[in-house]
């Protein structure tokens, strides 16, 4: 049989074409209150007063939650955030973005809670703010936090991260391999370029939503659209001073999350309600506009200055990134980081000097976005190599082949490449879009061009998964994961895993969703990690399960355990198919009665860390590779482009299901042309501009090009099946690959995401007047 | 404003009806952007005005948004309300008014309507001559779906020698009020690139747009007069870009 490598019916498919899976936000309890928040209407004030009476004295108003009953709770720690303890429950002292959470009501109805929330009053002091992430890293820049208060027990990878190294800094990181200034000194050519993208949102169609209980012995259950349940619960232990067995998480199904999800968003407020509430369950649903003010992707500016010599090999390159941390960190340190140390990318780089700052500002506090600060540095690094190959006269595609990293060269950590296909993914894109052969002939005023972009992307490491397998009496597995259902296929892919290790049919397999009263712990549905890391340790729980199963069946059939083989539901003596037991007669017969339930146990734990001065170490336990190419069309006189196709490979190791590989990398390029094309929060006068989706420009199907994928299948060495993740490994490129091919096409570089009409007829106009074919900036 | 009462006004019998009057058609206020796009009588007398209403928003913002309802919002950038002036629509309003659509808009979400006044139907008078061709070219600088950063509209015809016997145009989305374009230079003479060009300067200088998410005044102004030129190069019959 086997199920791997097959694209078998996705799970729930049909349910949710139906509208029949339930939601978090469908969920409903027996006595349930509804949440609503009242929110900061400034970027950055003292509070002077909150009066919640006449709030209270509202009909249907069970419970309303301000800064006077988290400083009455004396076993509640009011002051959260996965790394930097810089976000309250609600407001305490200050508030520090416009949208910041200030008072919360628990009512009724939702209409009784919004009316309260018009009766709070609140007397603020209007204070000094910041946007620009560059303004704010200036010593007369107003400060957005007065101290970096660290969480005590934050995770592993940012102790490599530095704290509070300048104005407004919230984290500093660095690499320092090898000799720039000697690898400048080599150089024919040096090229230094800003590249700029803006504050995004995930824009998942589910707003985030939880609903919490608090019983009569202080436990705590919680229902949330969280992507870390096992994060989530330990948080919220950490608030409420709970042991974690009083704190119960679970998690339904998820309307996508890329990140937003991550660690606690709306839990701790929905739990402070509860405690007010005697009892009844309160849930919180976001509106679009608070999603806004929730969480988004960092705003960057990158700097960066590379040398090449004439072949186009790199020899040195020195860079700065900014990201916009936004008023809090959340998980900034480890975003900036990441994007940090990839300033690189997947080539053969051996001088490299890189700092990075996440920088607070007065704005929605920025997290987790998939393609996790890679993206914002690819922006800048594959647009580097096409102004290289541009100002040598050189092929884009050339360029790439002459650095591209293969297996046993060394990442700017250090850490050497195994395992990888950035060659293949980058080949098998050019040939998609037809690099070698003529592009469309220009039209009336339009023009066409090609573009190419490849990447490299880490995943969170050292990270822990639990995976738990419980066989039924009648040979019927459950599979026990903390990874969240969101839409990427984790229930699915994990049930192939185990299904195919126990040789079941998937009608056999059923996946149970997090629970943290049931589940094992998980690090988080994040980074792409799910196949490979909660994927491992399934496939190393099923394999426990299995050999239980070989060990009753050596018993019971009278054959050594290496004899015997799993074949469609019965351990079977290798050969003689007809010596064989069922799963269910292997049980019945230890017990002699229809009973019995077999538990296996795996675990995934990855090593590594980086250095805190060099930035050198192992970064990763496995490499996102991806690549794209892109085909455009320009209208010159208006500067409007049209995507036409995107080519996107990346390597999955083994493809566990190959259509969802597929959708990923489509999805992938769709979420990707949106941010490069359209996407941007405008802020005014420290207030967000466009918090709905109509100001907010999201493209439709008709903005989206013809696609294309390559699955490239290079295993990985330690998985148990060689699968790696792949949820992220085209988000980086496409933007650069879209960028390039707008070059290609009429000449005109654009640096600053979105690519607007406006700066692409601007970049025409300032080719036109330098008269230059593609402009750039070299020198030597 | 903190109205008391949000008063839907979609149940009212009647006033949904797209039918012909004189020798013209009389539009309901609550006859739907979609019912305006899907009308067969308006896509053979008046084919601008359901061309315009079809590029509105998206299928689901057409279903439930009513012309009426649109021009009584007054928001800048829409795509009726160009199609509209060229057509000389006459505004009938609850208060007995016929206010002719020149006079209608005041500036941006500002009409003539006077408190408790609604726009009650949109009346179109006698169509244009056969062979009459129309164009909108709707410009977003975001998805399709996008509010237009400049709507160009036109209504243009030949004579039998090959001249402009009649050309009208107008733009949505660039300045306070739909902004017509002087086109009795071109009448009686054969189309030609300069004359389009010549036009679409016209427009870029008379327009007055605003910075906003969709553009910059400048770039809309731009953008204008590269339409309006695309826009009479159509009505001639040539292939634009």
């Amino acid at each position: 049989m086997g199920v791997v490598g097959v694209s078998v019916p996705v799970r729930h498919a049909q349910e949710k074409m139906t509208g029949a899976l339930p939601y978090m936000v469908n969920m409903e309890l027996p006595g349930m209150l509804h949440a609503k928040l009242l929110r900061s209407p400034y970027p950055s004030a003292r509070l002077l007063r909150v009066d919640a009476s006449k709030a209270e004295r509202l009909p249907g108003v069970i419970a309303v939650l301000t800064r006077e009953d988290l400083l009455s709770w004396k076993d509640c720690d009011p002051y959260y955030g996965p790394m930097v303890r810089d976000q309250a429950i609600v407001a305490i002292d200050r508030v520090r973005y416009e949208g910041e959470p200030v008072a919360a009501v628990a009512a009724e109805t939702a209409q009784i809670a919004e009316e309260a929330v018009d009766l709070i009053e609140v007397e603020y002091e209007e204070l000094p703010y910041v946007l620009d992430v560059l303004d704010a890293y200036r010593e007369d820049a107003p400060r957005v936090h007065d101290r970096i208060d660290l969480h005590p027990t934050g995770p592993e990878d940012i102790k490599s991260v530095h704290w509070g190294a300048g104005p407004n800094v919230c984290s500093y990181s660095r690499v320092r391999r090898g000799d720039v200034d000697a690898g400048f000194a080599q150089a024919d050519l040096i090229l230094e370029g800003e590249y700029r993208t803006p504050v995004q949102q995930h824009c998942h169609l589910e707003p985030h939503a939880s609903m919490a209980r608090v019983r009569d012995d202080g436990s705590i259950e919680v229902w949330s659209s969280a992507q870390s349940p096992s994060v989530v619960r330990d948080g919220l232990a950490g608030i409420f001073n709970l042991p974690l067995a009083k704190v119960r998480v679970v998690v339904p199904y998820l309307g996508a999350g890329y990140g937003s999800k991550t660690y606690l968003k709306t839990e701790p407020v929905t739990c402070a309600l509860a405690r007010k509430a005697r009892g009844r369950p309160v849930k919180l649903v976001l509106t679009r506009d608070e999603v806004f003010h929730t969480v988004t992707r960092h705003a960057t500016v990158v700097r960066m200055k590379t040398g090449f010599r004439k072949d186009g090999s790199l020899t040195a390159r020195e860079a700065t990134a900014f990201y916009d941390a936004g008023a809090a960190a959340d998980v900034g340190p480890r975003t900036s980081k990441n994007g940090g140390y990839s300033m690189g990318g997947p080539y053969r780089l051996d001088n490299v000097k890189f700092d990075t700052y996440n920088v607070y500002t007065n704005k929605v506090p920025s997290g987790a976005f998939r393609g996790f600060g890679v993206a914002q540095v690819a922006w800048a690094y594959e647009q580097e190599m096409d102004r290289a190959a541009a100002a040598l006269g050189l092929d884009p595609l050339e360029i790439r082949r002459r650095n591209i990293a293969r297996d046993g060269d060394r990442f700017s950590t250090g850490q050497v490449f195994e395992g990888v296909a950035f060659e293949e993914c980058l080949e098998a894109v050019a040939k998609g879009i037809g690099w070698d052969r003529p592009k469309p002939e220009p039209k009336g005023s339009r023009r066409y061009g090609r573009g190419l972009a490849v990447i490299a992307k880490t995943s969170i490491t050292p990270s822990y998964a639990g995976g738990t397998v419980k066989m039924d009496e009648d040979g019927s597995i459950e599979v026990l994961a903390s990874s969240v259902e969101m839409g990427q296929g984790a229930e699915t892919v994990l049930s192939q895993i185990a299904a195919e290790v126990l040789a079941l049919p998937m009608d056999r397999v059923k996946y149970v969703h997090p629970d943290t009263d049931v589940t094992p712990y998980d690090q988080g549905t994040q980074s792409s990690r799910t196949t490979f890391s909660a994927g491992s340790a399934i496939a190393w729980a099923a394999q426990d399960v299995r050999r239980q199963l070989l060990d009753l069946g050596a018993e019971q059939l009278e054959a050594r355990v290496d004899d015997l083989e799993l074949v469609d539901g019965h351990v079977v003596l290798r050969g003689v198919p007809d010596r064989r037991l069922s799963y269910e007669q292997l049980m019945r017969n230890k017990y002699n009665m229809r009973v019995g339930t077999l538990i296996g146990h795996g675990v995934f734990k990855s090593q590594g860390g980086l250095d805190r001065d060099t930035g050198q170490g192992t970064a990763t336990a496995f490499w996102m590779q991806g690549a794209v190419a892109a085909e455009v069309e320009v209208d010159v006189e208006t500067g409007h482009v049209k995507v036409l196709r995107l080519v996107g490979a990346a390597n999955a190791g083994k493809a566990i299901h190959p259509l969802m590989v597929e959708t990923q990398l489509e999805g992938a390029m769709g979420q990707a042309l949106a941010l490069t094309m359209f996407e941007e929060m405008v802020f005014e006068g420290g207030q967000l501009a466009n918090p709905n989706f109509l100001d907010y420009r999201l493209p439709t199907l008709v903005e989206a090009p013809a696609m294309a994928t390559v699955i490239i299948e290079k295993p990985h060495p330690t998985h148990p099946l060689g699968a790696i993740g792949c949820g992220e490994s085209v988000i980086p490129p496409t933007a650069p690959a879209i960028a390039n091919a707008i070059v290609d096409a009429c000449g005109a570089r654009v640096t600053s995401q979105p690519i607007t009409p406006e700066k692409v007829l601007a970049a025409i106009r300032a080719r036109n007047d330098a008269g230059q074919p593609e402009g750039e900036a070299a020198s030597r | 404003m903190q109205p008391r009462y949000l008063v839907a006004l979609k149940l009212i019998p009647g006033e949904n009806a797209i039918e012909e009057r004189g020798g013209g058609v009389r539009i309901g206020a609550l006859a739907t952007q979609h019912a305006v796009e899907e009308s067969a009588l308006l896509r053979r007398l008046y084919p601008l005005l359901p061309d315009a209403a079809s590029r509105v928003g998206n299928l689901r913002v057409r279903v439930m948004s009513t012309l009426g309802g649109s021009l009584g919002e007054a928001d800048v950038q829409s795509d009726p309300p160009a199609a509209l002036v060229l057509y000389d629509a006459v505004v009938e309003t609850s208060l007995g008014r016929a206010v002719p659509i020149r006079d209608f808009f005041r500036g941006p979400y500002d009409t003539c309507l006077e408190w408790e006044e609604l726009v009650q139907a949109v009346v179109l008078p006698e169509p244009p001559p056969a062979g009459t061709r129309h164009v909108y070219f709707k410009y977003t600088t975001g998805p399709v779906t996008d509010r237009p950063c400049v709507g160009v509209a036109g209504l243009g015809r030949l004579d039998a020698a090959g001249r402009w016997a009649e050309l009208r145009l107008a733009c949505n989305g660039v300045s306070p009020v739909p902004l017509e374009v002087d086109c009795a230079k071109a009448i009686g003479e054969v189309p030609s690139t300069s004359l389009a060009a010549e036009l679409g300067r016209q427009a870029a200088a008379g327009c007055d747009p605003m910075d906003d998410l969709r553009g910059s005044a400048g770039y809309k102004r731009e953008v204008t007069g590269v339409y309006v030129r695309r826009a009479v190069q159509a009505l001639a019959g040539e292939e634009v870009a």
